[in-house]
Order: C-alpha cells, then structure tokens, then sequence
C-alpha cells in the first residue's frame, strides 16, 4: 500500500507539477474546504479554512490575470487576500440578485463555481505562457521587481519563505502579546445591582382580575460580598405613596439572583393604581435606592370611587 | 528611482561588506532584535495594564511608546541599510504590520468598544442571522449601503464558526498586513526600489490613522487597503507595456476600485481623486511624453472613469442616503473655516479635553513639521534627478509628479483640523495624502540614511543618524496622538461620554437582560452611549435623534411640565418607540466627547455653571403615568412607554385599603 502510495504522489509530482498546474491544486484545495465541517466550528476549524478562503479565490484571479508574476512573494500574498475578501463579498451580491439566503453552503458552492471559472482561466494562461514566452520578462516591466541590479537578498523563491518566516514571527509576537495581557491580573468591575420586573405581564397597565394577581421581579446583586437590603412596595396617589405590603429585609450573596413576587387583590374602581416596588441598601452611611413600578387596574366593568387622573 | 547621495571613492568604504552583518555573524543580530521584539510588546502590555487602574496616567504613554519604539526602531533601521535585500525587507515590515497591530489587538480583544465597530458587529450579526444584504443598519445607517467588510465577515463566521469579532480581527489584520504591502507594490511600481518603497511603508505607518483608527472594525479599514491595492494595480497597469500585461492590471484596478466602492463611500471618492490627478499628470506632455503615453494616459482616463462611475452609480441606485451623510460635513467644514477666517469664530481648540501628555501634543504638532522636512527634502530630489535627465519623461515622471501632488495636499488640510465640523474630515484623509507624501518621505529618508552612513566622523555619522531616528519616533508618536484621544487608545475606568470607555458590565447585563425579556428588534429611545451597546448586543433598534425627531425633548422637560412637543409624540407613536432607557449619570456628568445623543444636538445641554441640564429632571419619568419603570440598576432605568398617552386615567386620591404581599424566594 506504502508503494502504491508513493508511486501515485511520484506520478502525479512528475505529471502535474506545481508550476504547471497549481491552479488546479488550489482548485481542489478550495473544494476541499467542504472537509472541514466535520472540524468543530471554531479556531480549529478557522486554521484550516481562513487560508484557503482567504487566500485562494485571489491566488487565483491573479492566474487568470496573468498577474501573478508581476509581484513579489509578500505582495502576491497581500493581493490574494486582499482579492479573496472582495470575492466573499461579491459572492453574497450574486446571491442577493439571484435571490438566494447567504450562508457557508450557499457561499461556498458560489465561490466554488466562481474558482472552478478562474482555475479554468488561469491554467490556460499557464499553457499559453509555456508555450509562446520566454522566461525571461521584458527589462523595464514592473514585473522585474525581483531582479532590479541594486537588489542585494534572496531569490523570487526564497522570498516566499522569509515572507512566511516574517508571518510566523509576526504572529508570535502578536499571541505572546495578546497572551501576557490575557493572563495578567486585571482590574475587578465595578459591582452593581439591579430590580427588574420578571413576568410576561408587568408592561403597560395590567388588568387585575377577582382573585388578584402576583407580579414577579428578581432582584440580582453583582457586588462582591452580601448585601442587606429592605424590600418595600407601595401605591402611590395625591403625591403620597401609601403602603401596599409589609416590608422585607432580605440579605443576598454576591453575584445572586433573587426572585420575588408581589401579590395583590383587585384594585377598587375603575381607575387604575400606580404600585412601585422598591430595593433600598442597608447599612450604608448613602443607602441606595433602586425601583420598579407598573400600572394596575381591574378588570373592565368595576365601578368604585371617583378620583382619577389621566 | 535609486536614492543614493553622490558617492565618492573614499566613502564607499563604510559599505563595504567589513561593516555589514557578516554570514557567520548574524545570529547575535537577530537575537538582539527578537530581544527589542519580545521586550517591546512586554512594555505595550504593561502600559496597558498600568492604563488599567487610572483614569489617564503619563506612565502609560511612557511604557507604550517605548515598547512601541523598542518594536519599531530596529526593524525600520534594518529596513533602511542599503544592503537589506529586498526579500528581507518584506519580511521585517510584516513583522512591523504584526507589531502595528498589537495597540487595537489588546484594547479590545474580545468585543468591539469604538462607536462604528458597534454598528459593524451589528450589521454583520443581521448578515448572519437573516442571510440577507441590505438590513437597515442601526448606529450608522449608511453602513446597511456598503456591505463589503460585513459580508465578508459575515462569510468567514458562517465558514469557521468563529465568533463575529473573532472573524473581524483575523479579517482587519490581515487588511492591515495587506496595506503595508500594497504601499510597497505601489512604491515600486511607481519606480521606488525595494528599500524607498519599503521606508514608503514605514512612514505611512506614522500617519494619523494607522494604528487605531485604520485597524478598528470598519468599513473604513477594509477599503482603504482596497485603495492602496487598486492605486498600486493602476500604477501596475500605466507602468506596463500595452498588451495582456497592461490588460491584466486593468481587470485588477476595476475589481479592486468596485470592491472599494461597496465597501466604503469616502475613501472611494478619494481614491477617485487620487486617480485623477495621476491621469493629469499622465496628460501633461512635459511630465508625461513617452512612446506610446497616449494611450497610457487614455487607460488612465477609463479606469478613473470607470471608478467614478461605480461610485456614483453605487450611490444613486443603492445609496442615496450618503449624499445626506457626507454633504454636512464638507458644508459646515468650510463655513466654519470662513466664520474662523472673519474673526466671527474662534474656531476649535486642539487638546482641550484631551487626555495625552504635553509631549503627545509637542509630537503631534512636530509630526506636521517632520512631515514637512521629509516632503521639502523629498521634492528637490525629485527635480534634481529631473533636471539632469535621470527621470526623463515618461510614465514614471508623471507618477512620481502625481504622487508628490496628493502628498502635499496634506499640508493644506492641516488647516480643517480647526474647524469642529472639519477635522474628522481632514484627519480621515490623511489616510490618502499620506500614501503620496510617505513616497516624497521615503525618497529624502534613503537619501539621508545615505548621507548619514557616509560621515567620515562617527561623531557626525552618530549625530545625523541620531537626529533621524528622534524625527522617525516623533513622527510615531505625532502621528497617532494626532489621530485618536487617549480614551480610544488605552484601557482605564469609566469614562462618561466616551465612546470606547463607556462599555460596563452593568450595562451589559441591561442589555442582556432586555433581550432576554423582550426579544430583539424593539424601538427604544436612549442616549448615545448607552444605545452603542442597546443596538449591537443588544439587537435593539435605537432612535437616532435630530431637529425633525428630538428625543432630548424628553429628558429636558422640568418636573411638571409635559414632556416634549407634540409632534415628537407622534412620531415615537407611529414609529412603535415603546421603551425609554435612561443612563442616569446623563444627569451628574459632562460627556468627553461633548456629546449626550448626536453631533446634531442643540448646544446648551452643559449650563454656563457646568452642570448638565438635565440635572433633577430625571426622576420625573417615575411619575409619567403612561410611563412604567420594568428595569431599575445603579445607573440605568428602563421605562416601557405606553403610548398614545393619556387614555388611561388613575387613581390619585386614597380609596379603600389595597394591601398585597411581598414573597422572596431566596
């Protein structure tokens, strides 16, 4: 099996060198992207799929272009990327004319076939290229970038690899850095807490039935340590606010949430009440105070004192 | 064009391979500058850090600048020694693009902080969720019009399963690589050699946008790489002899400027203008006269042609909105600069809530001067090698011609940065000048690194090499403390009316606990701060307030007084506006950008005594009957507005006993 291995990758080397059919490797390097959904989605997967669908989709232009030649390993490498982005977002325009929902399956078959168009350009312009022109690029092109006389340093190959050699350096510095201040000790948030209605019915003004209702709120405390709070809830009316439960005193951890319920019967009349629950903090030299409050009315068809306001 | 100083026969001694970085000897070398590297980055974490604890702290600037120089310096004085081989070269301004990067990485690893990143996540997030194009964007609405950063990003996190923000940041880093390559590409193909065209980079790395500005999570970042690339394949394509070359550039630079126009509206008018003044001077026989310049300053023409046609064709079939966007902007710019020329306005005072060091604010004056040494040195090289027949006319000429004119129109928008409504103007076209003043720059500073190199005296040679390295780093750090304020750029505690520093856990919470409540897509009315995070995590839709629609209205309003006109009534009414969401310090705190909701709104917000306007007039809305508070943390309140008002009618006199109970379930 071992040679039979070997011997397949020596034919295909020797058939299909890279030179002379890279575009067809990145082709198959593309459509093989579709391998990595079994990667969990992710920096894994990320590792796998960035380069290729950053980096092949514009490899590939610049073949179909006849460009690729005409620039150095670095900037190859910048216009592929830079080209692949433009084509993923090209790819979600045509799906948008052609009506057609974006998402890693649409896209990619999309760019699949927009590839399998550039590889089919790209590997004629190789042909065409082996079989009319000489290696050697006319003197004043900007493609001589990598011969220019003054140029001291490597060939247009091992440029490849200090480009990538600068990447891996590039890309160590960068996760050391992200790293250190990742691990290092950070300044604590500041702690806070907060009183929220929690039921579906606490909007607008709620209508109260015979049997009363209960509203439920949670209470959370994102301070450090426990805190002691009093819990009240009144109706206010005429500027005053009138008591409506007998208060609470509750402690609560840090980071906890707490729920609560307020029941109340009916309400008298035709008006509606405004009841507030209220969290006030203990055994501070400045309590704080937080509330919530809601509307209250019985159920259309009571009558009861007058006295409402609008 | 080769930069080198008249070289005589005793002075090219000092090149001679006993000075260079031998074969066997350049390990130590490499070593020492890994070391410069990894020391550097330790002394930007650590600023950051520091930043951390205090609300602004000149230690910080410290730390960050010299881990920043530690990064930079080496790595630019490498580049610059003329026997660095090209290859090499690229490879250290890689390095130097990574290094670039590490001041956004760590300020906001994990989530976006600055106001149009906010609005970005958000527009990518719709992109995700709804597989559609074109969703009204929140926080700037424009943004729904230019879909190329999103989508692109929106592809990647349907692809990877990388979080939004995680694809965002491998999506701009790469974008940020990307624009120090393409400056290269286009330096050498407007005829720089490798090192010229490298230090090209290296001062654009010193304008105002580059390290923060330019490397946030927008659609600004994104094009103006695709500028660079599309000015340097156009370069490519008048550089290259007619035929499937010249063909081949030109497919490029209409690829490249039509992604531009998709992704961002200004840069692409800039870039357009860019084009045009390279295809004047490609049209000026006494520049451009060549075999065969016809017909390259006729390509020139098409493709700038083709680039204004697919912005304004972009603009008037599908965003019509960004003549609205951008038109106030250049208007009131130019009026306040007449106010300002007439004596009628005293025009904008730089720094004045700034919270850099002075020495940030000495650089950030000397880097305009720097700038202006480097362009002054960088000109005479280029009529010197005119006059005596080394740049003959031709393609190159014109280029090099066109390139020194857009780089010098960075001098006169200097004078925008005064007038309030100018200055964000003038420092975002920086971004472009800079490309043509970096070309003027990098030719002067090969030039003096020649000249320097070739002092007999070490003392002389030391002191001019020395004197270069202080304006480099000078330009470093002008340049960014001209671009963004401290509270963009570190880290620190919360900051009212800050943009980057207003993100608290307890906002977040608020926000996570609407969504969770109500589901996302409610219309709610807010300030800006705390709307910045409503309308991204919170997927909210926030108002975006105006003369026509003043929210501010209702916080304004003294206790007992109607709240608000009318006509505002009717439009949170017919709008659907049902939740009010009050961050409470509105009341206490003046915000740093001078802003509590818009750029648009009236300017008396701060009374003469310094205290907002808004102070006591708050707890009225728990008084509002058609008003009910559901959400109450230490600073942020939550009111469900259940509009139309007033048909609803309650209680105010006592009645018969209403008694209830409280049951805490611990």
């Amino acid at each position: 099996v071992i040679d039979l291995a070997y011997r397949l990758y020596q034919r295909i080397r020797l058939g299909y060198p890279w030179s002379g059919a890279w575009p067809c490797y990145l082709l198959v390097a593309f459509a093989a992207l579709a391998l990595t959904a079994v990667v969990p989605g992710g920096p894994a997967r990320a590792v796998l799929a960035v380069p290729v669908l950053l980096g092949v989709p514009g490899a590939l232009t610049l073949g179909a272009a006849q460009a690729r030649r005409s620039v150095d390993a670095t900037a190859f490498g910048a216009l592929a990327v830079m080209l692949s982005a433009l084509w993923l977002a090209f790819a979600t325009l045509i799906l948008t004319v052609l009506q057609v929902r974006i998402s890693g399956v649409s896209v990619y078959v999309c760019l699949l076939l927009v590839c399998c168009v550039l590889a089919a350009a790209a590997q004629r312009q190789l042909r065409r290229r082996a079989a009319r022109e000489p290696a050697v690029l006319p003197a004043r092109e900007p493609a001589d970038v990598l011969s220019v006389p003054d140029e001291i340093g490597a060939s247009a190959r091992r440029g490849a690899w200090y480009a990538v050699g600068g990447v891996l350096a590039g890309v160590a510095l960068l996760g050391g850095g992200a790293v250190a201040y990742a691990s290092a000790a950070h300044q604590a948030p500041a702690g806070y807490t907060w009183l929220a209605w929690s039921g579906a019915k606490a909007d607008g003004v709620i209508t109260v039935g015979a049997h009363g209702i209960a509203l439920p709120f949670e209470i959370t405390n994102e301070e450090r340590g426990t805190t002691e709070y009093r819990l009240t809830a009144s109706w206010t009316g005429g500027g005053t606010a009138l008591a409506l439960a007998a208060p609470r005193t509750l402690r609560i951890g840090g980071e906890k949430t707490v729920r609560a319920t307020l029941s109340i019967p009916q309400p008298p009349g035709a008006c509606a009440f405004r009841i507030v629950v209220t969290l006030t903090e203990l055994g501070t030299a400045h309590p704080q105070s937080w509330s919530i409050n809601a509307g209250v009315r019985a159920s259309p068809g009571t009558d009861g004192p007058a006295g409402c306001a609008p | 064009v080769i930069v080198e100083p008249r070289l005589e026969a005793q002075d090219t001694a000092c090149l001679t391979p006993r000075h260079a970085v031998t074969e066997g000897r350049w390990w130590p070398f490499v070593l020492t500058v890994a070391a410069c590297e990894a020391m550097g980055m330790a002394a930007v974490v650590k600023s950051y850090l520091v930043a951390q604890a205090t609300l602004s702290n000149e230690a910080e600037f410290i730390w960050f600048w010299a881990g920043m120089s530690l990064m930079e310096l080496p790595l630019i004085a490498v580049i610059a020694r003329r026997r660095t081989g090209a290859a090499v070269r690229s490879a250290l301004l890689l390095v130097i693009g990574f290094a670039s990067y590490a001041p956004k990485l760590l300020r906001d690893p994990s989530a976006p902080i600055y106001h149009d990143e906010y609005a970005h996540w958000r527009a990518t997030y719709d992109i995700v969720a709804t597989g559609r194009l074109f969703s009204p964007a929140q926080i700037v609405p424009v943004i729904a019009r230019y879909p190329g950063l999103h989508a692109a990003t929106a592809v990647i996190v349907d692809v990877t399963g990388l979080s939004i923000w995680q694809a965002a940041t491998v999506l701009v880093l790469l974008c940020h690589l990307a624009l120090l390559a393409g400056i290269v590409t286009l330096g050498r193909a407007i005829g720089l050699d490798s090192r010229a065209a490298t230090l090209a980079a290296v001062a654009y790395g010193c304008n105002a946008s580059f390290l923060y500005f330019d490397t946030q999570f927008s659609y600004e970042s994104m094009s103006i790489t695709l500028v660079v690339w599309s000015l340097a394949a156009f370069a490519q394509a008048i550089r290259a002899q007619s035929g499937p070359h010249r063909s081949a550039w030109c497919c490029l630079t209409v690829m490249l400027s039509f992604g531009c126009a998709i992704t961002h509206h200004l840069t692409t008018i800039e870039l357009t203008a860019v084009m045009l003044v390279i295809s004047v001077a490609l049209s000026v026989p006494r520049a451009a006269r060549s075999d065969g310049w016809r017909g390259t300053a006729v390509t020139a023409w098409l493709l700038t042609a083709f680039t204004l046609a697919a912005i304004v064709g972009w603009i008037y079939f599908l965003a019509p909105i960004t003549v609205a966007y951008l038109s106030p902007y250049l208007g009131t710019a130019l009026n306040q600069l007449t106010q300002m020329l007439s004596g009628s306005s005293s025009g904008r005072q730089l720094f004045s809530a700034s919270l850099s060091p002075w020495w940030e604010h000495i650089a950030a004056f000397g880097v305009t001067l720097v700038a202006f040494v480097f362009a002054a040195g960088g000109l005479p090289l280029l009529l010197r090698r005119w006059r005596s027949g080394r740049l003959a006319a031709g393609r190159e000429r014109a280029l090099l011609l066109g390139y020194a004119t857009v780089g010098l129109a960075y001098f006169p928008s200097t004078v925008f940065i005064f007038s309030p409504a100018g200055a964000e103007g003038a420092r975002r076209s920086w971004a472009i000048s800079w490309i043509g003043l970096a070309v003027l720059a990098a030719l002067c500073a090969a030039w003096l690194v020649d000249w320097a190199s070739l002092r007999r005296r070490a003392a002389a040679r030391w002191t001019a090499l020395g004197v270069l390295t202080a304006m480099t780093a000078t330009a470093l750090v002008g340049g960014t403390a001209a671009g963004l304020d401290a509270s963009y750029r570190f880290p620190g505690p919360y900051l009212y009316g800050s943009d980057a520093r207003s993100d608290t856990p307890e906002l977040n919470a608020m926000a996570q606990w609407f969504l969770a409540r109500f589901g996302p897509g409610h219309r709610m009315v807010t300030d800006r701060y705390t709307g910045l995070e409503m309308a991204s995590f919170g997927l909210q839709d926030t108002a975006m307030p105006s003369a026509a629609f003043p929210v501010w209205d209702l916080y304004t309003a003294r206790p007992g007084q109607p709240l608000g006109p009318p006509s505002l009534f009717t439009v949170l009414t017919q709008g659907h506006y049902r939740y009010l969401v009050v961050d409470k310090r509105i009341a206490t705190d003046v915000p740093l950008l001078g802003i509590y909701f818009e750029g648009n709104e009236p300017g008396d917000f701060v009374q003469p005594n310094g205290q907002p306007i808004f102070s006591g007039r708050l707890a009225k809305f728990n008084g509002v009957l058609w008003m009910s508070k559901i959400f109450e943390s230490d600073n942020y309140a939550v009111y469900r507005m259940n509009l139309p008002a007033g048909s609803q009618r309650y209680q105010v006199r006592p009645a018969a006993p209403l008694r209830g109970k409280l049951t805490v379930s611990q």
